[in-house]
């Protein structure tokens, strides 16, 4: 079977560095199973940023915690194929896998002090970090942790390097727990909703060293993100998930401009912008995102989809559904989407 | 809109002690609003935007009087609120009032919906339970809810259902002014729109006043009509929405309009960028002189020594910064 997920149309000629084919993960509860993420392929080629787009809930992190075993025992996952540099993750045993995540895919996330140790220094547990997975002497982890902090714009990062997570505001925290994804040049960062927490300012200043990382370390970012303004500015590729699926992927352009997708085109119709006069009411989406429990019949955004016919309660599109010729969109009718997209984004100037 | 003022801000200052020792006696204060004043003239929407920290929450709740200013002074339809006795305050409150950024935090778990916005309605008006709970209903499908939700327990809500429902408490007894502090930022961006339309559609029915706190500017430049801009307690710009957003003169709004994403990639390559360096100071020891002075690039030594006022050079735009002036293509 083909998998447009996996074959859209490569951003670079950068290596393949990771491959996920038809990843399932459910988590078994009480209440039932929640299909947490529900048949997602793609994959990330050096050099590009892939962000990951969605609300809240639709599968987003645990598509992310899925590759690097970072889920609970109650997380149920199967994949045709989880590929790293060609070798199967699937197939790799807990040290292997222990081994990759840090050294190889380094991992961000929200909340740095989920991440951080409270009890130990900051320049300590980035030369830790640098112990575990390198043959280097504790005095030269040591200065490379300070060349870390240095590398993340922390100002006196000798000094600061002698400090406790707690002694540092919420945009420095987010830096170190960067500098310590980055501390053994992973091939691939993946940073979920990195800036979330953070003042817009800081979040430039996050963001803006994320792509300049990227570059030195020659590696890939995959951006976890909730919001497209961020998407816009940052990545070459884009993914948009709704209800654990992938309903659109394309460059960020095709995403942008020739949307093929309802809930995209919805989702960017919803957004107030900075550069609206604010004097248009804004196009809400009808209802909630449908609880994983109880998920629609057909197509998830069925309830929701201002363009909904028969067909769409009764069978399930995937991203072959919109046709040949152009990017992956899961949807039957996605030529009608298209077409009306350019007056969504770029005509409010 | 009009020109009655509504309401006023005089020079409100509100400091908190902060503690610390071993007897936890009083070792600083911060001061989380410093000498702020706006005005709020009926049917207009002002909005307040600031990261963090910048003041935005102590000022909303200094405004409807649930914090007393520790100076200057509030005044609501000619009168200084902390002036009032009780009574004279309860009867204000009808026509004064606030809705939080957590809607699941302002609701008591225990109560049914109904009850919950009853309440106002017997202990304001003293109305009978079967005269309050069909307003309720009313109420219930003016912010697009139906009558049945009144049965229901707050945690069968989803978000944006308890946002609608804070908003209908808020509207209850009537109001003519309603401080909104943060009031979708907690809502998925799918049905953050459908509050933001609703406020509108409330406003314009209602001749309704808003204060709009919020750190998102793209929501705040859609609902207002006026804008002030914070940094560490202290408004550095104020201007109407357009004089904001493209005409911004001090470089702290500069910095946080060109900060903002927008949802359009050739405008996101396009745009001219400024980003600052470090974070927000704390507010219990703020910068000398000009509070902006450790993050702008324009500082100069003048500007550590000497606070610049809040001046309007003559657009009704006043802006607190020695070196004023307008760059193009921040959005
Ligand atoms: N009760 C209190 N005691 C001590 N300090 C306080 C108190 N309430 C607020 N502060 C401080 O006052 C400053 C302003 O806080 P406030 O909550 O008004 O900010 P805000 O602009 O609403 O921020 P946010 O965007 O995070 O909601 C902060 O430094 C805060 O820590
Ligand atoms: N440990 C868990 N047990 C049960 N359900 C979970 C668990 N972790 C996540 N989920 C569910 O999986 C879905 C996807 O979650 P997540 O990937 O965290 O979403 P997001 O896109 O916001 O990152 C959500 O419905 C969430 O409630
Ligand atoms: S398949 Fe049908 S319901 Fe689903 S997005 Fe397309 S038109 Fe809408
Ligand atoms: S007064 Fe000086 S430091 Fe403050 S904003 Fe203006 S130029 Fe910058
Ligand atoms: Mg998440
Ligand atoms: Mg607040």
């Amino acid at each position: 079977m083909s998998d447009p997920g996996l074959e859209s149309p490569p951003y670079t000629e950068g290596e393949v560095l990771l491959s996920v084919r038809n990843l399932r993960t459910r988590f078994v509860t009480e209440g039932g199973d929640v299909p947490a993420v529900n048949g997602v392929s793609f994959a990330v080629r050096r050099g590009e940023v892939l962000s990951v787009v969605g609300e809240s809930g639709s599968g987003k992190s645990v598509t992310a915690m899925s590759i690097l075993g970072l889920l609970p025992p109650t997380a149920r996952i199967e994949a045709d194929q989880m590929l790293w540099r060609g070798e199967s993750l699937l197939d790799a045993g807990e040290a292997r896998i222990r081994q990759v995540r840090g050294a190889e895919i380094a991992m961000i996330f929200q909340d740095p002090l989920s991440a951080l140790n409270p009890m130990h220094k900051v320049g300590r547990q980035i030369a830790e970090m640098i112990l575990i997975h390198e043959p280097v002497s504790k005095k030269e982890a040591a200065s490379r942790a300070v060349e870390m902090l240095n590398l993340v714009g922390i100002p006196q990062p000798a000094k600061r390097a002698g400090m406790y997570p707690h002694e540092f505001s919420g945009g420095m925290r987010q830096r170190a727990m960067i500098a310590m994804a980055i501390a053994c040049s992973p091939d691939l960062l993946i940073a979920d909703e990195p800036t979330t927490a953070l003042d817009v300012t800081v979040q430039a200043q996050v963001l803006e060293m994320l792509l300049r990382l990227k570059d030195e370390l020659n590696s890939a970012l995959m951006l976890i993100t909730h919001d497209l303004g961020v998407v816009a500015g940052i990545s070459d590729r884009v993914m948009v998930m709704y209800a654990g699926r992938q309903v659109e992927v394309g460059t960020t352009d095709q995403v942008f401009y020739r949307t093929r997708h309802p809930y995209t085109r919805s989702l960017l119709r919803s957004l107030p912008r900075l550069d609206d006069r604010g004097t248009d009411a804004l196009t809400p989406i009808t209802g909630a995102p449908p609880s994983l429990l109880r998920l629609p019949s057909g197509c998830s955004f069925h309830p929701r989809c201002p363009l909904v016919k028969e067909r769409c309660s009764k069978d399930v599109p995937d991203l072959n559904s919109g046709g040949l010729g152009h990017h992956p969109a899961a949807c039957f009718y996605a030529d009608e989407v298209s077409g009306d997209t350019a007056s969504v984004v770029g005509g409010r100037s | 809109m009009s020109d009655e003022v509504l309401l006023q801000a005089e020079h409100v200052v509100k400091e908190f002690p902060v503690r610390g020792g071993l007897l936890s006696r009083t070792v600083a204060k911060v001061s989380a609003v410093s000498a702020v004043s706006i005005e709020v003239k009926a049917g207009e929407t002002v909005g307040v935007v600031g990261e963090s920290g910048c003041g935005k929450s102590t000022l909303g709740r200094v405004l409807v009087n649930l914090l007393r200013p520790t100076a200057g002074r509030v005044l609501f339809e000619g009168e200084n609120l902390s002036a009032l006795k009780p009574a004279a305050m309860k009867e204000k409150r009808r026509r004064l009032q606030i809705v939080f950024q957590d809607p699941f935090a302002s609701l008591n778990p225990r109560m049914k919906i109904g009850d919950t916005l009853a309440e106002p309605l017997r202990v304001h008006l003293g109305w009978k339970a079967d005269k309050a709970g069909a307003a309720v209903q009313d109420l219930l499908v003016q912010v697009g809810l139906s009558a049945e939700h009144a049965n229901r327990f707050p945690r069968e809500f989803s978000g944006a259902q308890r946002q609608r429902v804070g908003i209908a408490r808020a509207l209850a007894l009537e109001p003519s002014l309603i401080v909104l502090d943060e009031p979708v930022s907690a809502l998925d961006v799918s049905v953050q729109a459908g509050v933001v339309n609703l406020l509108q559609e409330l406003q314009r029915v209602r001749h309704l006043s808003y204060v709009f706190l919020a750190h998102d500017l793209s929501v705040v430049g859609h609902l207002s009509d006026r804008v002030a801009v914070m940094y560490l307690g202290k408004v550095v710009e104020v201007g109407d929405r357009n004089q904001i957003y493209t005409r911004a003169q001090h470089p702290y709004t500069q910095s946080l309009l060109s900060a903002v994403p927008i949802p359009d990639p050739e405008r996101q390559r396009s745009r001219r960028r400024i980003v600052l360096e470090g974070d927000v100071p704390s507010s219990v020891d703020p910068p000398s002189g000009c509070r902006f002075r450790t993050r702008c690039w324009k500082a100069t030594d003048k500007c550590a020594a000497e606070e610049p006022a809040l001046v309007d050079r003559g657009e009704d735009h006043p802006v607190a910064c020695h070196y004023p002036e307008v760059v193009v293509a921040l959005v």
